[in-house]
């Protein structure tokens, strides 16, 4: 370690000491906190219930008052606008590239001083109850971004009676297995499918968190280990492209035509396999249920080696200067929701993963009722998640040109060498 | 009919049917249940009238419906007085800079509504802390930032310039000043240009959803737009639902149309806006 490296150590030290300790002597008594979030539906009744039951309980006599703002991207455009009129909410739902965007602007709080404060804080068994890559999700060179509310995560649904009928008992556990299952279906239709003319294994949609995924589970990453750069032309990412791209030319995957298109085609018992986010549980339930009507299960991706690596996902809660009043109130809210006994609500309610392991032993009946829900917590612990850097929606962008690109026919090598250079001309714009 | 005719409409006619499939698949499955939608079916089995109540409660679209009407109506009344008042000297009057003028108030055309966005919020935003009216949150951030714009000013000023100079002729001799002839006789004469700008900027005005979303916080003001994107899911179809409040959205601007289109029709040939 350098001279410089010990000098940042020492001031990043000196800061958390100074800011713990003012921090300790803070009142948020009485604060009115506004949270932007995106729910809608059923998910906003939710989130309001549990925020009534905040405010009605809290001993502090803190008020959350929560505005829905629209979707991710309309959050952070209000941010944006936010950060320059100083009109902005003192809790937001933010991704964590949004995040660094907005601490670049100074806009944000570290948490991690509210994390640690022996007053207000979490205790060290308390946070060896979060799951290791929800906990890590949101730190950035050493600071505290945000806090996880809830997170999702990319999983295998997969059709269990056709699986059957095409002569498997258990879904695939390598990719070659998978090629050979979604091959299969090409030549024989489920026999409950409402489309058999359309039957197919596999359907890509287009997405970097289904690319980061698949390139995960080979043992690959995005960056490097400090997310100094991007490191997309690696050897796992070309075997992710040029699968996929053989898997089109075999005529055994195409690209989802339509926004949940591959959701629509699964429940009608024309689709084998869908990878996607394990937040549409419920409605792959729906679509199941009024569609081909057949067992179906979720299972970890295919992996290349023995244990699984799951990409884990989801926007965290960031709190925005304000004064140190409204933001300890805006954190001791994201204490209060992020316990336990609010997380099993909230996960029942919402249909994401509770932050916390411990509360499963909640969850029992729940697990019951819905197994597939059951068999994707079990797989929690093995998550790790996509870099946290600045630029790295515009990045993302990038890579789905790449995936669309290779699965049409280019060859993935040159692709991703371009797309490597690319996304680290967008990182040293930022740095 | 001519039979020289025959395939000239025999292509409208299928131009019409193509530019009318997605209203039509719309309406459809507005009113298909969620199995339909899944099983793509082209009508639904069962009716589901159900459909467009749920949309209504879920969306909120009482509140939304009344917030859009009033805006929109706004929107329309601040552009006619607006861009009639720009348009008149750009049209008749001659004086120092107007064609500059009339270009740089074109060139605004050029740039991009996203990339004016976060400024107009900055000017909003200045205006709520320093002026006695509320902006945020309010009717007037929704309303006057729109109530000019170089199309409708541009629009109004090509049908402008085609009056007779014998009408201006006429009223000057009645000693009647460029004011009173704008409004007493430009004005009536423009009925057809100025209800086709009306029901355009009435369907802008409908459709915003970005402004609405960066300048209020709470559903008090908030447009149907805001309501529909109440329907989109994070992680799963419910397109019924949505097609039962687009249908609902839609209902306004085709009764609007179909009330001035002859007015559209003529306004489009006099000014010679086309596309």
């Amino acid at each position: 370690m350098n001279i410089r490296s010990c000098f940042s150590l020492f001031m990043l030290l000196a800061s958390r000491t100074s800011a713990t300790d003012s921090l300790e002597r803070v009142d948020p008594s009485g604060q009115q906190i506004r949270f932007w979030h995106q729910h809608t539906r059923e998910r906003k009744d939710a989130l309001e219930a549990l925020i009534r039951k905040f405010n009605e309980t809290n001993p502090h006599k803190i008020e959350i008052s929560a505005e829905y703002a629209g979707q991710y991207s309309d959050i952070y455009n209000k941010m944006i606008a936010g950060l320059r009129t100083g009109d902005v909410a003192h809790l937001i739902v933010a991704y964590q590239n949004q995040a660094v965007t907005y601490s670049m602007a100074s806009g944000l709080v570290d948490l991690q001083p509210y994390v640690d404060s022996d007053k207000w804080g979490l205790t060290q068994e308390e946070k060896d109850d979060y799951f290791p890559a929800f906990y890590e999700q949101d730190m950035a060179h050493g600071i505290r971004l945000g806090f996880p509310p809830n997170r999702s995560m990319e999983v295998l649904y997969y059709n269990v009676d056709w699986l059957k009928e095409l002569g498997f008992d258990t879904p695939p556990r390598t990719w070659e297995q998978f090629r050979e299952m979604v091959c299969a279906a090409k030549g024989k239709p489920f026999s409950k499918s409402l489309l058999p003319g359309a039957s197919i294994g596999y359907q890509l949609s287009i997405d970097t968190s289904r690319f980061a995924a698949m390139v995960f589970s080979r043992g690959g990453s995005l960056a490097n280990k400090d997310n100094s750069a991007y490191t997309l032309n690696t050897p796992e990412a070309r075997e992710t492209l040029e699968f996929l791209q053989n898997l089109f030319k075999e005529g055994c995957a195409k690209q989802v035509a339509e926004r949940y298109g591959d959701q629509a085609d699964f429940g009608a018992g024309s689709l084998l396999f869908s990878i996607a986010s394990s937040s549409g549980l419920p409605f792959y339930k729906l679509v199941v249920d009024h569609g081909a009507q057949f067992q179906w299960d979720v299972a970890a991706l295919p992996q290349k080696g023995e244990t699984p690596i799951q990409n884990i996902y989801g926007a965290s809660l960031s709190i925005p200067k304000t004064t140190p009043q409204q933001q300890l109130a805006a954190w001791l809210f994201i204490r209060w929701f992020t316990s336990p006994a609010q997380q099993a609500q909230w996960a029942q309610s919402s249909n994401y993963f509770p932050v916390r392991k411990s509360v499963a032993l909640q969850m029992e009946d729940y697990f019951e009722k819905n197994i597939a829900y059951k068999h994707a917590f079990d797989l929690l612990q093995y998550g790790t998640f996509e870099p946290l850097m600045a630029g790295y929606d515009l990045v993302r962008d990038l890579i789905e040109q790449t995936m669309a690109s290779v699965v049409d026919g280019k060859p993935a090598v040159p692709a991703l060498q371009k797309l490597e250079k690319e996304a680290n001309a967008i990182l040293s714009d930022y740095y | 009919m001519k039979k020289k005719n025959i395939p000239i409409h025999a292509m409208l006619v299928f131009s019409c049917l193509i530019a009318m499939l997605p209203f039509a698949w719309m309406l459809s499955a507005s009113f298909m249940s969620r199995g339909d939608i899944l099983t793509r079916q082209i009508l639904p089995q069962v009716v589901q009238w159900k459909n467009y109540m749920d949309s209504w409660n879920q969306a909120r679209f009482g509140l939304y419906f009344r917030n859009s009407m009033v805006i929109s109506s706004l929107q329309v009344f601040g552009i006619w007085i607006t861009c009639s008042l720009a348009a008149y000297p750009l049209a008749r009057l001659s004086f120092p800079g107007k064609n500059i003028l009339f270009l740089l108030i074109l060139s605004t055309l050029m740039i991009p509504q996203s990339v004016t966005l976060v400024p107009n919020v900055l000017i909003v935003a200045w205006l709520d802390k320093h002026t006695p009216v509320a902006w945020i949150n309010n009717w007037p951030s929704l309303t006057i930032p729109f109530m000019s714009n170089a199309f409708a000013i541009f629009f109004l000023r090509q049908f402008f310039a085609v009056i007779p100079g014998e009408f201006w002729d006429a009223a000057r001799v009645d000693g009647a000043s460029h004011l009173r002839f704008l409004i007493r006789v430009v004005i009536p004469m423009s009925k057809a240009p100025l209800l086709t700008l009306g029901m355009l900027s009435f369907m802008g005005a409908w459709n915003a959803l970005a402004w609405p979303l960066l300048v209020t916080n709470t559903p008090a003001w908030r447009p149907l737009s805001v309501g529909l994107l109440n329907l989109v899911e994070e992680a799963g179809i419910e397109l019924h639902l949505q097609m039962a409040g687009a249908t609902i959205s839609v209902l306004p601007i085709l009764a609007i149309y179909a009330l001035i289109q002859r007015q559209f029709t003529d306004s489009i040939i006099q000014t010679g806006i086309k596309g």
